[in-house]
């Protein structure tokens, strides 16, 4: 008996019950008479819903014999719900419990969705969030490969080659190797994905359009020629005004999901009783 | 700032120009640039249309929407796997902070999606819902913006979660009315919303899960397409009649797809490993269905590529079809099925595994006209946690329950009376390497389509595969080797063209970069599968070209590249292995009159796998079985030769 009490006084049972509720608002449609529980009727409604869901797949309309399968099967599904309730089947179920959460968070996120700024709104977002729309800085480069330990008197002379004749033929200089020997306007992102680690932070102190080296990639001792550089700047909203949308709106559907669960909460009275399990503190 | 840009674009181009100009005063030591480069510009920079770098990404990603995600506690969106994907430092479901090594450049979400009634057109004043008082009263509030707004979506949520909603208001909500929104559509626009053509791709797709009777049968189906025509379906189910568990059905609503919307979609299957035999028939399906002309056609039109390593194991080769391949042992999971209902036998295998399924190919060719498996290789990850983690350093499991955690190896991850699969087991793996000519969706999916691409068990290495039937040493030394590759021959996921009149046997050129912040290469390999005269198939790995000054013993073999895995520490040097990998091979064996496909496969030197990595930082021994390190490998779509008839 004890365990019952405590059992209904479970504060995830009635989040649970009520996850519950909206479950059969969502699968029965609710009608000021119900039907007694051993009476299924298929209305009109929920035909057409069926139709509906095949339409929305194959871009017909189901032929009778389709639709009448989907019939046979949503009674199938409606009397093995009804049992597996009758039964409590439902209880206790980390699948359906998972699955009720995430349709109420679903629930918070729909009502968020229909939010939008006001004016004024999403620039001071932007303006609030540099860090997340700001564009990186983007540079061009040549390179030549020296090998992983080069002779430093090499890499001395290509450079005076280089220096007195800046056109100078430079596919003829250092060793073979797979890596691009020029890449157009990149991202650190990109550069540093071909030449590892930090290669990008070190060419943008280079002085640009001169012959330098040797500067050090992951592969190797290389001489660089810096073609261009462009700075990373903040852009304005006009520019990235989809994106400052979207993530607005995604920030507010946080803000309105713990609003709701803070209401929710609001209605449950919780006791932690003595913590029993292990934590990593405890080691 | 337009102008510093223009400015910076023209300096790019002019100075691109200079090399190609320079060589007309200069002394070209090699002779090959100028030789050998026949492209439509003198400036060999120029008018490029050939892909310049892979892109890196994850084909097959679960986030919180997919069910068993849910189940296993995925509590991360779809918004929460895009920024992870583009760099970004996120928390996972466990509480842990994680980021990637460095950006993926593209995604593909492949969430199983059901429907889900949502209230969406209340905002948009439409008449016959201001009609009732709730939803005027609120559409008031949602237009007054900031707190208000939020107050009254608030009241709309906890008047729903209620029931309190006017009744005939709600019914127009309800699913299969005109103005329920299903989950499809927010997978949609959140895919919208990451896409950013040039830096980051988000591709839209969903995972049609077919099991019969555990035995898996999976594709991640993917759209070339936005949201104007992916909206237009919905994804297509296993559940009769509108969904079915036949692969068949499945090619019938791709067809349908692109008949009704205008658009392209292509469906990428796994885990043959996990299928017990049926992934890849030779003669007839699981029902005993023959294969026909229209398997055969559809298949080899709707499934370009094979995903053919995954976290839940390896499949691209297994020792018992490849006694021969001393590293066909890697990784793989032989137990059983997807859910362990049924135990495995060794007759399964060849339905299972890619080599075995390209070799099979060959032979359903030649007796019905259409080679099925005619696929280019993929990996990636199918993990659960929203988390594309594929590196054996930061590795964040298959779901949420085994994300880093003392006890995860040692735990089994699926076990019955037919087996057992330990945590361990667990794959950090892989990835897929696109040779896009740019980053946005069409050029991502339409190097998919051609088959230009390969999959790795999650380093970045680059692997470069072209064949010909005139490559020669020359070419490789060249300053721009991948402009006669394509000049000369057939990327990777391509045929060979026709033989020449007085060619003897195809060329291949073939070279691998080590992932910059990776292990160096032990050995490049070249897989080659073929038919013979009686119909019988066969295979041969061929090494190709290796680190160091190893010289192949008396039986043929390679001897191994050594291991500088310290397993104490979870460390490793790359003072063996090379950076760099190249070379120009000609098919000693070759017979015009047979059919054949060659593909690479590139081994870095061994360094720590995961559990070795678990085991160091948690202080805590590694269970029993579990290998200390792993040579992680790539995997090139193969390249095909077809006798002239």
């Amino acid at each position: 008996m004890k365990y019952v009490t405590r059992l209904l006084r479970e504060p995830l049972l009635h989040f649970f019950a009520i996850g519950g509720l909206i479950f059969l608002l969502y699968t029965m449609k609710a009608g000021p008479n119900p039907e007694p529980a051993d009476t299924i009727v298929v209305e009109s409604d929920r035909i057409e819903q069926l139709a509906n869901g095949f339409q929305s797949v194959w871009r017909r309309p189901p032929s009778d014999d389709e639709l009448r399968t989907m019939i046979d099967e949503f009674i199938r599904e409606e009397i093995y719900y009804r049992e597996a309730l009758a039964l409590g089947l439902d209880r206790n179920d980390t699948v359906i419990r998972q699955r009720l959460r995430q349709k109420m968070e679903f629930l918070t996120d729909t009502g968020a969705d229909l939010l939008s700024p006001s004016a004024g709104e999403l620039e001071a977002y932007l303006a609030a969030n540099e860090k997340i729309f700001r564009i990186g800085p983007r540079l061009a480069l040549m390179q030549i490969y020296f090998g992983e330990t080069p002779d430093p008197e090499r890499i001395a002379g290509s450079l005076s080659i280089l220096h007195s004749d800046p056109e100078a033929d430079f596919s003829t200089l250092g060793e073979r190797t797979l890596l691009p020997a020029q890449l157009g306007l990149s991202s650190p992102k990109t550069v540093d994905g071909i030449f590892g680690q930090d290669f990008f932070e070190q060419l943008t102190k280079l002085p640009a359009g001169e012959w330098v080296g040797p500067v050090r990639s992951t592969y190797g001792v290389h001489i660089v020629r810096v073609l261009g550089i462009e700075p990373a700047r903040m852009p304005p909203l006009d520019e990235v005004y989809e994106a400052v949308l979207w993530d607005w709106k995604a920030a507010k559907a946080l803000e309105v999901r713990e609003l709701h669960y803070a209401r929710l909460r609001e209605r449950f009275t919780v006791e932690i009783r003595a913590v029993q399990a292990k934590t990593g503190e405890g080691r | 700032m337009s102008r510093l840009n223009s400015i910076a674009t023209l300096l790019v181009v002019l100075l691109m120009a200079l090399p190609a100009a320079a060589q007309d005063t200069g002394t070209p030591s090699a002779g090959a640039l100028s030789g050998a480069y026949t492209g439509k510009a003198y400036s060999p920079y120029a008018l490029r249309n050939f892909p310049e770098r892979p892109l890196w990404g994850d084909s097959h990603l679960h986030t919180s929407l997919s069910m068993d995600a849910g189940l296993f506690g995925n509590r991360l969106p779809p918004r929460d796997a895009y920024r992870f994907a583009r760099g970004d430092e996120v928390v996972s479901s466990t509480g842990q902070r994680v980021r990637l090594s460095r950006p993926l450049d593209w995604l593909v979400i492949a969430d199983h999606s059901d429907g889900m009634g949502m209230v969406t057109d209340i905002a948009s004043g439409k008449p016959e819902l201001l009609a009732y008082e709730q939803a005027s009263r609120w559409n008031k509030g949602l237009e007054k913006g900031g707190d208000a707004a939020v107050q009254a979506a608030l009241d709309l949520i906890t008047t729903f979660s209620q029931g309190k909603m006017d009744p005939d208001m709600f019914a127009l909500y309800s699913p299969g009315s005109k103005l329920y929104k299903n989950l499809w559509e927010k997978v949609v626009a959140d895919a919208e919303a990451f896409n950013d053509p040039g830096h980051f791709t988000a591709l839209i797709g969903f995972e049609w899960t077919s099991l019969i009777k555990g035995n898996n049968m999976h594709r991640v189906v993917i759209m070339r397409d936005g949201a104007v025509r992916t909206r237009q379906v919905v994804p297509y189910t296993t559940q009769a009649p509108v969904g079915s568990p036949d692969p068949r059905d499945l090619w019938k609503y791709l067809t349908n797809y692109e008949e009704k919307t205008g658009g392209e979609v292509l469906a990428i299957a796994h885990n043959g490993n996990l299928s017990n035999g049926i992934m890849f028939p030779l003669e007839a399906q699981w029902n005993g269905t023959r294969l026909d002309e229209t398997y055969i056609t559809q298949r080899d039109k709707w499934e370009p590529l094979y995903e053919v390593t995954q976290i839940k194991g390896d499949g691209e080769a297994h020792p018992f079809l490849s006694p021969d391949d001393e590293f066909a042992d890697y990784e793989t999971w032989a137990i059983g099925n997807l859910d362990v209902s049924e135990a495995k036998t060794n007759d399964m295998l060849a339905g299972e595994y890619a080599r075995e399924a390209l070799k099979r190919g060959l032979a359903i060719e030649t007796k019905l006209g259409t080679n099925p498996y005619k696929f280019g290789m993929i990996g990636a990850t199918d993990s659960h946690t929203s988390l594309a983690t594929a590196e054996e350093e930061n590795f964040f499991g298959k779901h949420s329950g085994y994300e880093p955690k003392p006890g995860r190896m040692s735990h089994p991850f699926m076990e019955n009376e037919n087996g057992v699969i330990m945590g361990w087991q667990m794959v950090a793996s892989g990835l897929a390497a696109v040779w896009a000519t740019e980053n946005t969706r069409e050029a991502i999916f339409d190097a998919m389509q051609r088959k230009e691409v390969y999959g790795t068990t999650g380093p970045r290495m680059t692997v470069r595969l072209f064949g010909g039937w005139s490559f020669s040493r020359q070419d490789l030394d060249s300053r721009i080797p991948v402009v006669l590759g394509y000049e000369k021959g057939t990327p990777m996921g391509g045929d060979l063209r026709v033989m020449p009149k007085g060619a003897k046997a195809p060329n291949f050129m073939v070279y691998a970069l080590r992932d910059p912040e990776g292990a160096n290469l032990d050995r490049i390999q070249i897989v080659k599968g073929w038919l013979d005269a009686d119909g019988a198939t066969h295979e041969k790995v061929y090494d190709v070209t290796w680190s160091g000054n190893r010289t192949p013993g008396a039986n043929g073999k390679l001897p191994p590249v050594g291991n500088t895995v310290d397993v104490a520490n979870a460390n490793w040097t790359n003072t063996i292995g090379a950076s760099e990998l190249a070379t120009v091979w000609t098919d000693p064996d070759f017979n015009p009159a047979q059919k054949a496909f060659y593909y690479a496969r590139v081994l870095e030197i061994p360094t720590p796998r995961w559990s070795t990595y678990d085991a160091f930082r948690y202080g805590i021994d590694l269970p029993e079985g579990a290998p200390t390190s792993t040579q992680e490998r790539a995997y090139t779509s193969p390249i095909w030769y077809t006798p002239a008839s």
